[in-house]
């Protein structure tokens, strides 16, 4: 027996001799504690690296005021403890929750992601600190938890109002699900993202305005008695010469948690591509952030692009997340290159798992929300799984005036950063909102599907100072409405104190509902408002337009993945078929992939 | 520069502890490196305040990864996050499969002892068993008197010794019979 073992064993008999007596058992045990802890040594890479950081942070040598003062500011906490004790007793007595349970209630409210078949860990695998171990899964992906939109009724809510969402990451998030084997997450499912990912052969705008509107009415196919509205806006398709030059800021999560190979290798080569196609003109810095946030490269022209090449390949992750010092740097580093004719964006790379420095998300919040005056817009790219915080990111781009996508293979960064180049740099329209006013006559109740983070109170239609989403160059957006519609007869509200009555006028016309639109040029803060009739003109679904038929199977998939309480009739199998006949002009191949996405999803789902 | 020349000498004397330590409480090594990194910036920061008076560098340094785990599953708990998937138990790959599966057994019997433990009784496990301390250390990071610390060790393993009585007495029964066989032969 060595040494150590022996000094153990005879600091145990002092404290507890009936051990003794089991002393076979006893070094059993100990030998087998000893072999499970010997296992874990440090990266030295990471160590070499944190140790360099360390080095080149600024120690601070001089004593901080409160030291010196420290017994006078004791003595204040002591009188303001005892003071809010004074005003916090009464209310505690009314709760016997913990503190940790009361600021829940507080939050937002989360979903609790079930267990993805393949990140199950058993309970046995972890040895804990600080909780016990019942709640141990291989998972740390955050969804904020979706509330889907009811069925208003037109009489009581006349105006529907949201801002448009050209993210698509929902939709990557989804497939990367099923590839790997498991269904989504109801709360990763979000059908306006699902619907928006897919290009749609809407006609260009013509005069005035950056964007066309479409609008087609159908049956609803999964119930029959119900109308579908099909709203379709289209950003203008510019030529990529014609583009203002590109003052991009790539801003690089290079924590520890992005060394997998979907993650830190993939967004290099990703940022490649961006690079190989950027031209003269366009000039690109890099910072990253990981322990600390540091600048990697300087604003590089097109010119010189073997240099940005050659900083992206020295890249190396290692450390701990201090996003929100980065994207403190990387609106520095853009605003001291900003160019009003340019492009002035930075292009977020993360896993989204910020914990270091800001870390409340209503705290990041606000701080984008400040930075977004600036001019600077922002792209978010979300890498990774398994530690996926889906949640903050969407919330970043949302704020910050920007787009969100996820990576989850080389060819989406193709998709998102080459073919779609133009919609996820450059924006036409910022602030983009929609509101629908409804014929009571003819539509008795109404039903967004999806957007249900995107929507609006009605009043802020028409406050330009309510931010919404941004159109880009090439992007579509597309909108579906379940209508049901209205008997004939003269609907009223009579509440106590008011009522309401339909006026004449709608009774006698045949217009089911006006679409009002405000958007702001990029560079205005004043918005433009723009109406479009849509009248009680339906078509049988089958005889709709492919890109209507499309956009409502994917609609339809989503409400399945979720298991809506208004998916109706919906099946796998009419989804199939629908969105088989409606694939158009398929050229890249995405709406075949999704019906085998369907079918894999039909597969899982058994 | 110069005035950081104090503060590398602690890191390199303590850096692979306090990661092992972060290490066994979260069983994830990124987590476990972001945690380590957030420890010693924030004892960066601190190193004015740290006042040798009060207890070594290594409580102190002990204590401020501790507080940041806590932080870490409070976090988690507060939104109802999951767990890292822990790799701690990952056997090097070179070893035949057979002792793989009878360790394997083995240590799910451990690994089940252990998760009943209260946090502080697996923690001196690890700091005694795994790091080798000595109770004086021991003593100043879980700021505890060295008796009360050996105290606690002993009540932990005795504590394991009966959660684990079955099986090794099974286990001993078998070998013994292995044993005699052999003899036989």
């Amino acid at each position: 027996m060595n040494k150590k073992f022996e000094n153990i064993l005879s600091d145990l008999y002092e404290n507890d001799p009936g051990l003794k007596k089991n002393e076979k058992q006893i070094i059993k045990i100990l030998e087998r504690l000893n072999t499970a802890g010997t296992r874990v040594e440090i990266d030295k890479k990471f160590q070499i690296k944190l140790r360099t950081e360390l080095l080149k942070k600024e120690i601070k040598t001089t004593v901080p005021f409160f030291r010196k003062t420290s017994i006078r500011l004791t003595l204040a906490a002591i009188v303001s403890v005892a003071a809010l004790a004074i005003v916090f007793i009464p209310m505690v007595k009314y709760s016997d929750m913990g503190q940790a349970e009361s600021t829940m209630e507080m939050m937002p409210v989360r979903s609790e992601a079930p267990m993805a078949k393949d990140g199950l860990v058993l309970n046995r695998m972890s040895i804990q600190g600080e909780v016990e171990p019942e709640m141990v899964f291989g998972n740390t992906e955050e969804y904020d938890r979706i509330h889907e939109n009811a069925f208003l009724n037109t009489i009581d809510n006349p105006l529907s109002t949201f801002s448009i969402d050209v993210d698509t990451a929902s939709y990557a998030n989804v497939r990367r699900f099923l590839q790997n084997g498991s269904l989504p997450y109801a709360d990763a499912v979000r059908i306006e993202e699902m619907i928006n990912y897919f290009n749609y052969s809407y006609p260009d705008p013509e005069g005035d305005h950056p964007f066309s509107i479409n609008t087609e009415v159908t049956r609803t196919p999964w119930n029959e008695s119900n109308l579908l509205l099909r709203i379709g806006l289209q950003g203008e398709r510019l030529s990529f010469d014609t583009l203002p030059p590109n003052n991009l800021v790539f801003l690089l999560d290079v924590s520890g948690s992005m060394n997998d190979q979907n993650k830190l290798p993939l967004l290099k080569s990703a940022l490649k591509m961006v690079v190989k196609n950027m031209r003269d003109k366009d000039s690109i810095a890099i910072v990253v952030y990981a322990g600390a946030a540091g600048t990697v490269l300087e604003p590089t022209t097109g010119e010189n692009r073997e240099e940005i090449i050659a900083a992206l390949d020295r890249l190396e992750a290692g450390g701990s997340t201090a996003g929100a010092e980065g994207i403190k740097l990387a609106y520095k580093k853009a605003m001291e290159n900003f160019d009003i004719y340019s492009n002035n964006r930075i292009i977020l790379a993360t896993d989204g798992d910020f914990n270091v420095g800001v870390s409340s998300d209503a705290e990041l919040e606000r701080l984008i929300e400040k930075k977004r005056d600036s001019g600077v817009f922002l792209t978010v790219l979300g890498f990774g799984m398994g530690n996926y915080k889906d949640s903050k990111m969407e919330i970043i781009a949302d704020k910050g005036n920007g787009n969100y996508a996820y990576i989850d293979s080389i060819l989406e960064a193709k998709k998102v950063l080459v073919e779609e180049m133009g919609g996820t740099f450059f924006t036409i329209a910022k602030d983009v909102k929609l509101q629908i006013e409804f014929n009571p006559a003819l539509v008795s109740s109404y039903r967004l599907i999806g957007y249900e983070n995107r929507m609006m109170a009605r009043e802020d239609f028409d406050d330009d100072t309510k931010d919404a989403g941004e159109l880009g160059a090439g992007h579509s957006v597309t909108a579906l409405y379940e209508l049901v519609p209205a008997d004939g007869d003269r609907e009223t509200s009579d509440l106590k104190y008011q009522s309401t009555a339909v006026k004449e006028t709608a009774m006698l016309t045949d217009e089911l509902l006006t679409i009002k639109f405000r958007y702001k040029r990029p560079d205005s803060n004043v918005s433009r408002l723009i109406e479009k009739v849509v009248k009680n003109d339906v078509t049988d679904f089958e005889l709709s337009s492919d890109d209507t038929r499309f956009a409502t199977s994917v609609a339809q998939w989503g409400m399945l993945l979720r298991d809506s309480e208004y998916k109706g009739s919906t099946s796998f199998e009419q989804i199939i078929e629908t969105a088989g006949s409606a694939r158009g002009d398929d050229g890249e191949g995405y709406r075949n992939e999704f019906i085998r996405l369907v079918k894999l999803s039909r597969q899982l789902s058994e | 520069m110069d005035a950081n020349e104090p503060f590398i000498k602690i890191y390199d004397d303590f850096s692979d502890k306090i990661f092992r330590f972060i290490y066994y409480k979260t069983c994830h090594r990124e987590t476990a490196e972001d945690i380590m990194s957030q420890t010693f910036l924030k004892a960066m920061e601190k190193w004015t305040l740290y006042n040798a008076n009060k207890g070594t560098v290594s409580a102190w340094l002990y204590g401020i990864a501790r507080n940041l785990i806590i932080d870490h599953y409070r976090k988690q708990q507060k939104w109802g996050y999951f767990k890292n998937i822990c790799d701690i138990w990952d056997l090097p790959s070179d070893e035949d499969i057979l002792r793989q599966l009878t360790e394997e057994e083995q240590k799910e019997e451990l690994y089940k002892a252990l998760n009943q433990l209260p946090s502080k009784q697996r923690e001196i496990i690890m700091l005694r068993l795994w790091e080798d301390m000595p109770y004086r250390e021991i003593s100043e990071i879980m700021s505890r008197s060295e008796s009360a610390c050996k105290m606690l060790f002993s009540r932990s393993i005795g504590k394991l010794k009966l959660s684990m009585d079955s099986s090794l007495l099974f286990q001993l029964l078998i070998s013994g019979i292995n044993f005699s066989g052999g003899k036989n032969e």
